[in-house]
């Protein structure tokens, strides 16, 4: 079957995959800003792979990482000044800034490695096993990740 | 659950700036016409190349059908010696 035109193509792959990528992004940079820089130059490369049959969320979430992982590298360091808020409320009038702040700031403090795992173990409820998966590391690593990151944010809000 | 999923539970990352498709659009617009546009020098470079070899090649017919023309060689074999003292 034909692919659709580029910039309709795109923008049904963005409406099925784009929130998601970008909240992993921002969970991963605790950057908004640079989440978003991140989806766009991944989404835009894959115009240069057209030839390939399609891009499933597995790719795309791998495409992802290694951007902002990239991005991270060129920035030398993983706790921006960022002020952005990077949570939301899930439901709407929930919202309680100063709590919603103090989680913020104690992500922030995490490496961006151990928020990741949190993201997906947490937000996207993936097992150590799937995560281990897609970051290729050792599930021993995943868990110890989360276990320390777990711990420091107890540390941090108590 | 731990001590700390439970605060997080009411939150999620932050979604996607509502412009981030249409940035996302753009540029991708933008990256295809300029893939386009980079080409456009080799095009207009091959263009050049092809009516050059082509006015190259017009020349070269012309300059061979002016030196090798047979009748006029052959005339002048046949009356050079003669008019020179005949060498022959």
């Amino acid at each position: 079957m034909p692919r659709p035109p580029d910039d309709e193509w795109i923008g049904r792959l963005y409406d099925r995959h784009g929130a998601a990528l970008y909240r992993y992004a921002v969970m991963v940079l605790a950057d908004p800003a640079g989440a978003a820089d991140v989806v766009q130059t991944v989404f835009v490369s894959l115009l240069r792979q057209r030839a390939r049959p399609d891009f499933d969320e597995r790719y795309l979430r791998r495409a992802v990482r290694n951007e902002c992982f990239s991005a991270l590298r060129r920035r030398q360091r993983d706790v921006l000044a960022s002020a952005s808020p990077i949570l939301e409320a899930v439901e709407a009038g929930r919202d309680r800034p100063d709590e919603r702040i103090a989680l913020e700031r104690a992500l922030r403090e995490l490496p961006a490695d151990q928020r990741e795992v949190v993201h997906l173990k947490v937000f996207e409820g993936m097992t150590f096993q799937e995560i281990a998966d897609l970051t290729n590391e050792s599930i021993n690593t995943v868990a110890s990740r989360y276990r320390y990151a777990i711990e420091k944010l107890r540390a941090y809000l108590t | 659950m731990n001590d700390f999923d439970d605060p997080l539970r009411g939150y999620r990352p932050a979604g996607p700036p509502s412009d981030l498709r249409a940035r996302i659009m753009r540029e991708a617009e933008h990256a295809t016409s300029s893939s386009l546009r980079d080409w456009l020098p080799a095009i207009a470079a091959a263009g050049l190349i092809a009516l050059f070899s082509a006015l190259g090649h017009e020349i070269h017919v012309d300059i061979d059908a002016r030196l090798s023309a047979p009748d006029d060689v052959r005339l002048v074999e046949q009356w050079l010696p003669d008019d020179v003292g005949g060498l022959r």
